[in-house]
């Protein structure tokens, strides 16, 4: 049976593409971005998460731990992948909820039947969106999936990367109402260096999407990440590739946010940025719009 | 009109309102006093009518040079009226500690202080109502009080809706003109309550007059030498103005409160009522919608000048002085058509100007409402008062008409009472604040053989307990036999506690504008009013599912928690159970989450309750139903309930709202929400259902928030659930969510492609999070 890995189903997400809607969270993604806010979808398989301020260290879990699995060392769990994989009896026995897998397995029909639920709050073009990680590493499954959503007619949004095979992007683009794609950084060795692939294919997916684009199912977006994204040069180089591609495509901005650090501890892994970054004020803000105003892009989407 | 101008007019007058300081007044009381001693061999209606009267001509009256709207019960304004016929020994018990209790203070002037202890306090004690019912039935009601509050034993019940149209069409003259012809036929008893209405009118008349003859002595402007003559003018008449009739409006309210001292007297539907008369000055250009809206402001503040002093423990359930001046605008007509016009618009500009707490501002909601009056409201509500909160036509028209056989075009008409009570317009004596029963505590003497578990008392038959009963099933046949037990006992007091207001407080003025007291030559508290109801209001099914689905799943399927381990546990408030309690916590499934079994374990009981209720009938011969609300009464029921099945501490608050899941159990988010209250069937809120909602100021920030939730309160007119209430979250609760993050577990954080809860965040992004929630960001 086809199964997604999904590691949050969000109802009532509000930022995600037009009025309510319900995102799926999709497991795995082929950028390692420094800044990524959910890491817990980078992984494509599935993996551990455990909270350390929710636990009270009752270790009901060691009880179950018959491999050695986990161990309670400076009041926290330590986790023994190599002495086994399968949590499942330890995470039943964990009162709190501080010990869980990161994702869980859904069919399509799953799937369906949960965004069902919310159907009543999907007028004005709200609906579903794919999100992650990167939903089009699912590959072909994803097609099948919005079919099957689209059939029961549900306005689709994908938030993406776009780094992935055209082949892949043409044939899921017509069940597609709104597509949300990034230019992170326009120069390729910084790409590479920041988020681990080269912005080449990227690129001319957005190229090939917005010469195709005569629905306006295209919003580009930059996230600002400081020292890394937000110089004026980076915001010149995405404005006048826009320019040159298609002026008039929907361009947002998206002020950093210091929400992704806390994240990392649970899942295991180390942020790499410093945790002390800020976001742009509003004069900085200010002056990346007029940049872009000056260049000839109109569209600017200012949610901030 | 300059906005300007009336910016300073309002501003000056809410100023000098706040700033002037809150007393108890014993004026009134003084008054009636007197006048009961002089006339010791009257009938109490006829005191009641005469003390009125008296009141009316002799309280001391006061004009604010700026206002365009006069009148108040009390020189002073907010002041706590001591109403020694409803009851006064609790002033008694209370009075050196009303300056300086937890809730609602007043200062108390020294010489009144005294006044009060050595002259009218000894007239009344043995005499008031409360003392009346204390001595009648006050055991009864005190042994099952931590199960039922049984209200309305120390003051008037209020929470009516007057006929305002009629008021407005006949004033007290043509009132009397209608009392005269009915009087020509009418029996001895008849008689009595014609004679008693007809005095309190004229008192009212003169009561008028008195503001015009204040203001005449005063150095007046063109403004207020226009209000003396408004005065005057409705001593004669009618009102024919916009602004007469706003003015005539705020003394029926005022006499009102002077009759009863009762909260939520309310005025229902003022866009309806008062827009012809807006319509006829704008026509005439006698006004514009700035002064039409400065009028309505300056009855705004009137709102927030009388407030209502409660005993403390009173004040507990139902804090901030809420006084319950309800409005409702929008909705539909008698046709079905959108209702909304200029005056529903006024209404909720005033409130965004104003931002105070009163009046309760209600916006009707239905399938055709105009989506500018939505976003309008949903704007007010990003100010983050709370207001205005939103009533669902397609929900409540069709179970007024279906549960309570109330005629289609009063249940079109409908109107809300006090906080969100429902009722129709001017002929419904409600009663909708009769009693809450806390189907928690029962729950709880079922799994304890009847005893408190905080006491050990026993307050029920003992059926069993957690630790005998084998099954599930076992368990909820104790458990209705306990409801049943609590239901006739509630019924008895019930029978009590409206015969008694029938003796000690029958309300001649009130009658007069209640179809049809006049007609049937009947006071409403014996049953004048077309409609006669009793509301009862049901605590809560929250906590109630959230237990039911931790015993059911752990205890008698999964066989994962020992039922005398439980018991133990919740009878030592979890000490050293705190696994157990964890697990009870964030294991067992929680109503408000859209699981349909665990909401129905809730709603399934509130189902039983109400079928019960077509058991009886109250004492005017009118039917009970049934509300889900609490205003601020979950705190103080839940301080008389143990430890429960939902994870929940001893005397800990149970779930606000009334259909609102437990906050910080709502995992799944708004939709969900709407989704699981959604299943609680209408008939079940026909006294009124509360559902809150609390949200970040983040989300309504800009204009696609303002659509979004217009998007969400469309869904939630389809899903045909009553009532609904945004609370912007504030700096004090995120500053709570830090330091007790087990309470506000469900708070989440929203930006694109992200969710993430607040209680999760490292403590410095949430300080950076707090600093920046204020109302100033929006």
């Amino acid at each position: 049976m086809t199964t997604f890995n999904i590691f949050d189903i969000k109802r009532f997400a509000l930022h995600d593409g037009n009025g309510i809607r319900t995102t799926l969270f999709f497991k795995g993604c082929p950028l390692s971005c420094l800044w990524c806010q959910n890491p817990e979808g980078l992984d494509a398989h599935n993996s551990i998460s455990y909270s350390s301020h929710q636990c009270i260290g009752c270790l009901e879990c060691l009880k179950h731990s018959h491999k050695g699995e986990v161990t309670f060392e400076n009041k926290k769990l330590k986790f023994h992948f190599e002495k086994g994989t399968d949590y499942q009896k330890l995470i039943d026995a964990c009162p709190t909820g501080a010990l869980s897998y990161v994702s869980q397995q859904y069919s399509i029909d799953d799937i369906v039947h949960l965004i069902e639920r919310d159907k009543i709050f999907y007028q004005n073009s709200g609906g579903v969106t794919f999100s992650g990680g990167e939903p089009l590493m699912q590959g072909e499954k994803l097609i099948l999936l919005a079919k099957a959503l689209k059939e029961k007619g549900y306005h689709l949004a994908i938030e993406t990367t776009l780094y992935a095979p055209l082949e892949l992007i043409k044939r899921i683009e017509p069940y597609l109402d709104q597509i949300y794609v990034d230019i992170k950084i326009y120069d390729e060795n910084e790409h590479i260096v920041n988020t681990g692939v080269s912005n080449q294919l990227i690129l001319q997916n957005i190229h090939y999407l917005l010469e195709h684009d005569d629905q306006n199912k295209v919003i580009i977006r930059t996230p600002l990440i400081p020292h890394i994204s937000d110089s004026e040069e980076n915001i010149k180089n995405i404005g006048q590739f826009l320019k040159e591609t298609k002026p008039t495509v929907p361009y947002e901005l998206l002020n950093y946010n210091r929400l992704a650090p806390s994240k990392y501890e649970k899942v295991n892994k180390t942020f790499k940025l410093s945790k002390d970054l800020e976001p742009l004020s509003k004069e900085r803000m200010n002056k990346l719009y007029s940049l872009l105003n000056d260049l000839g892009i109109k569209n600017i989407i200012k949610n901030n | 009109m300059d906005t300007k101008i009336i910016g300073n007019r309002i501003n000056i007058l809410k100023e000098k309102m706040l700033k002037e300081e809150r007393y108890v007044s014993i004026e009134q009381a003084r008054i009636i006093t007197r006048v009961y001693q002089e006339n010791e061999s009257l009938s109490i209606p006829k005191k009641r009518a005469l003390s009125l009267y008296t009141a009316l001509r002799e309280l001391e009256i006061s004009v604010e040079k700026e206002e365009l709207i006069v009148g108040n019960r009390t020189k002073g304004v907010r002041g706590g009226v001591v109403f020694p016929e409803s009851g006064c020994s609790w002033v008694m018990n209370e009075i050196d500690d009303i300056p300086t209790r937890p809730q609602d203070r007043f200062k108390v002037r020294e010489e009144d202080s005294q006044e009060f202890k050595t002259q009218i306090y000894p007239y009344w004690a043995h005499r008031s109502m409360e003392d009346i019912i204390k001595r009648d039935f006050g055991e009864e009601i005190n042994a099952i009080a931590k199960v039922v509050k049984i209200n309305q034993k120390d003051h008037a019940q209020g929470h009516i809706c007057p006929d305002c149209e009629t008021w407005l069409k006949k004033g007290p003259r043509g009132l009397i003109e209608d009392i005269k012809v009915q009087k020509q036929n009418a029996t001895a008893d008849q008689i009595e309550f014609y004679e008693c209405s007809e005095l309190v009118l004229e008192g009212v008349i003169c009561f008028m007059k008195r503001y015009h003859d204040l203001i005449m002595q005063m150095e007046f402007s063109d403004d207020l030498k226009n209000v003396a003559k408004i005065c005057d003018n409705l001593t004669k008449r009618p009102p024919n103005t916009f602004h007469e009739a706003v003015q005539s409006l705020w003394f029926l309210f005022v006499v009102l409160h002077m009759e009863s001292n009762a909260s939520s007297f309310s005025p229902g539907r003022i866009d309806q009522y008062l827009y012809p008369y807006y319509k006829k000055d704008i026509n005439d250009n006698k006004i514009d919608s700035s002064k039409a809206l400065e009028i309505i402001e300056c009855l705004y503040l009137k709102f927030n000048q009388i407030v209502y002093l409660r005993n403390k423990h009173s004040a507990q359930f139902f804090a901030g002085f809420p006084i319950g001046f309800n409005i409702a605008i929008g909705g539909i007509d008698a046709l079905g058509n959108n209702a909304d016009n200029e005056i529903s618009e006024l209404c909720l500009k005033a409130q965004y100007d104003l931002g105070l707490p009163q009046p309760n501002l209600s916006v009707r909601l239905h399938k055709d409402t105009p989506e500018i009056l939505l976003k309008n409201a949903v704007r007010v509500v990003a100010r983050g008062s709370g207001m205005p909160q939103f009533f669902n036509d397609e929900a409540i028209i069709n179970s007024l008409i279906n549960d309570l056989n109330i005629d289609p075009i009063d249940a079109k008409n409908y109107a809300i009472v006090g906080c969100v009570e429902l009722t129709t317009q001017g002929n419904n004596l409600g009663w909708s604040d009769a009693a809450m029963f806390n189907f928690n505590k029962v729950l709880e003497l079922t799994m304890n053989h009847g005893r408190c578990l905080i006491t050990g008392e026993q307050l029920a038959t003992d059926l069993g307990g957690l630790d005998t009963y084998s099954t599930f099933d076992e368990l909820e046949i104790a458990y209705k036999q306990h409801i049943d037990e609590f239901i006739e006992k509630m019924m008895e007091a019930e029978i009590h506690i409206e015969k008694a207001h029938q003796q000690c407080l029958p309300t001649a003025f009130l009658s007069t504008v209640i179809d049809n007291c006049i007609e049937k030559g009947m006071d409403v508290t014996r049953g004048g009013a077309k409609y006669n109801l009793s509301g009862i209001q049901m605590i809560q099914i929250a906590n109630l599912a959230d237990s039911l689905a931790a015993i059911k799943q752990f205890v008698y399927e999964e066989k994962s928690v020992d039922q005398i381990e439980l018991l133990q546990a919740l009878k030592n408030d979890f000490e050293n159970s705190q696994v157990l309690r964890a697990k009870l916590l964030n294991k067992a499934p929680k109503y408000g989450n859209d699981i349909e079994w665990v909401d129905q374990l809730g709603i399934k009981w509130a189902e039983y309750f109400r079928e019960r209720m077509k058991d009886y009938t109250n004492y005017r011969g009118g039917s009970y139903h049934t509300g889900m609300y609490t205003v601020s009464a979950h705190v103080p029921m839940g301080e008389n309930v143990g430890a429960s099945p939902d994870g929940r501490y001893s005397q800990t608050p149970l779930a606000d709202g009334g259909m609102s899941p437990v906050y910080g159990r709502d995992k799944n988010g708004p939709t969900a929400i709407l989704k699981s209250v959604s299943r609680i069937n209408n008939s079940l809120t026909t006294n009124g259902g509360l559902l809150n909602m609390k949200f970040l100021p983040q989300f309504f920030k800009n204009e696609v928030g303002i659509e979004k939730f217009s998007s969400l309160l469309r869904a939630f007119v389809q899903l045909k659930i009553p009532h609904i209430q945004f609370n912007v979250v504030n700096k004090e609760d995120l500053l709570d969510a830090k330091c007790h993050p087990d309470l506000h577990s469900s708070l989440t954080i929203r930006v694109a492609g992200y969710t993430a809860y607040f209680v999760e965040l490292a403590s410095q992004l949430q300080d950076e999070i707090i600093e920046r929630t204020s109302y100033d960001d929006i």
